[in-house]
């Protein structure tokens, strides 16, 4: 793909997914060319049933092109009401076993969706208490009752919260069916949507879907003090993450205090998510861009310069990895930093992997 | 054991299904066979009469009310046939043998436009690897533009 094509290309996502999210969407208006060309990134990232909700009330919706979106739509339709069965079913058997996890992610911010299988995921991701993790782990390891992968977290680290017990505390029950489904708090829901944006370096665009959905869908009592929290760094993060939504996707937030950090953001972010939704894949980020695992490479080094390459961690994941600010400064230093980090991290756990005779080496 | 067609009171299937309903169809995935499929609303309608008491001459009557069009038992046992090969009926359903098979093109002929042929189709949504960039681009009758691996089926490259 030519530079200006993959510019273009990106572009026409953008404008395909701006205010996709919203009950009165306005029908798009794309040359059938442009969609057809984009097909495969919207497919790809999981945004066909978003398209589709935009182009069924235009011409495209009866052409051969059209079907195709609607196919995807109700292929993400069924597959949303198939993990609902999962996560009824994952709850009352955690609950049974007196273990109340929140669900974070995934069916939390796909029912705000003005359709069910408008937002795809793939598993479910619940979070437990600490204390709780290893009853449930192997309680979620042992059943038999789910289709889709169920992801247990322990803590919320990764996402900047400073007090997890406030996180279970605010977090809330919303009714699917016959089941009482805990969700974290709306202010906490948006700001894992900002933080895991960047932290897989930005490459989803449907994840910025969400974050629109999240900020304009907020309810009149939204504590933006609670979601942006007391360091100011990851409020930072989040209010950027909230700027892009804006600029790329043209999310509303002049009534919000992010407003004017949105319309304000570094130079190089932009650009950066951009470069990242040429490819908007799975396949071609965070491990499973990784050929083999480093430790292979302690016996055959052979290949190991490419797969270096291939971990070389985008800006944005690279910053978020580090804790560094979303200044105006060049990345190259973070994304420095953040090899030089998980070399540490690695070589650090090389001697422990062998004193234990583990055979299976750390990944890094 | 197919039944004689005056015994047939069709009965759809209700275990092992997950039913999503649209506002202009009803999707349905089949847990046992892993198979999704999608009724369109007349196909819907009839799936729905399916209750075991109904038959088909009620049914169809049932559907010329709800669509606001004649409806004729035509119909009804061609959506009866589409929903018994997708295993959406308990028992299979034998049309009666002094009704003609028709074709979809002829159900359309007969009952013009005012109602749809009742379809069920299987939901297989195009993965990014096999979404070919050229589906749907103009080509306005000229080939070249849909590129290899299309054609241009005189509008649109396919």
């Amino acid at each position: 793909m030519t530079e200006a094509l993959a510019r273009w290309c990106e572009s026409a996502v953008a404008e395909v997914l701006a205010g996709s999210w919203r009950r009165d969407a306005i029908p798009l208006k794309i040359n059938p060319t442009v969609l057809a060309d984009i097909v495969p990134l919207l497919f790809g990232s999981g945004a066909g049933p978003s398209a589709w909700y935009r182009i069924r009330h235009s011409p495209i919706a009866s052409s051969p092109l059209g079907f195709q979106f609607q196919q995807a739509y109700r292929k993400h339709t069924l597959e949303a009401a198939r993990h609902e069965q999962d996560i009824k079913a994952i709850f009352t058997l955690l609950r049974s076993n007196d273990i109340e996890p929140v669900l974070i992610k995934g069916w939390s911010i796909a029912r705000l969706y003005p359709e069910k299988g408008m937002r795809p995921y793939d598993d479910t991701d619940l979070v437990v208490r600490r204390e709780q993790y290893s009853s449930a782990e192997i309680i979620v390891r042992e059943q038999k009752l789910t289709e889709f992968d169920v992801d247990l977290h322990r803590g919320l680290e990764e996402y900047g919260f400073d007090n997890e017990d406030d996180f279970f505390v605010n977090s809330q029950l919303v009714k699917l069916g016959d089941v009482d489904v805990r969700v974290p708090a709306l202010e906490d829901s948006l700001r894992i949507s900002c933080v895991h944006f960047l932290r897989h370096g930005a490459f989803r665009p449907l994840w910025l879907c969400d974050v629109a959905l999240a900020v304009e869908s907020r309810p009149a009592d939204f504590d933006w003090d609670r979601c942006l929290g007391s360091n100011k760094r990851v409020a930072d993060w989040i209010a950027c993450t909230i700027g892009l939504a804006h600029q790329l996707l043209g999310a509303r937030v002049d009534d919000t205090p992010v407003a004017h950090r949105a319309e304000n953001l570094p130079r190089w972010l932009l650009p950066n998510v951009l470069k990242q939704w040429e490819k908007p894949f799975a396949r071609d980020h965070g491990v499973a861009r990784h050929r083999a695992p480093m430790s292979s490479y302690l016996c055959n080094p052979a290949g190991l310069v490419g797969d270096l390459l291939r971990r070389w961690p985008n800006g944005i994941e690279a910053t978020v990895y580090v804790r560094g600010p979303f200044n105006e400064l060049p990345r190259f230093p973070f994304q420095i930093g953040e090899c030089i980090g998980r070399t540490a991290r690695f070589v650090a756990r090389v001697p422990k992997s062998l004193r234990a005779g583990d055979h299976k080496l750390p990944n890094e | 054991m197919v039944k004689s067609s005056a015994q047939q009171l069709p009965i759809a299937r209700k275990e092992g299904l997950l039913v999503e309903t649209l506002p202009d169809e009803v999707l349905v995935y089949d847990l046992d066979r892993k198979k999704a499929h999608c009724l369109n609303q007349t196909a819907a309608l009839i799936w729905q009469h399916c209750d075991g008491r109904t038959s088909v001459s009620e049914i169809a009557l049932a559907l010329s009310d709800h669509l606001n069009a004649p409806i004729d038992e035509e119909v009804v046992w061609y959506g009866l046939n589409h929903l018994s090969k997708t295993r959406l009926l308990e028992e299979e359903v034998a049309r009666p043998g002094e009704l003609p098979s028709v074709s979809r093109r002829d159900l359309i002929r007969k009952i013009g436009l005012a109602v749809s042929v009742p379809l069920v189709i299987s939901v297989l949504a195009p993965q990014a690897s096999a979404a070919n960039s050229c589906f749907g681009r103009l080509c306005a009758g000229n080939p070249s533009v849909c590129g290899a691996g299309c054609t241009c089926n005189g509008t649109t490259c396919q």
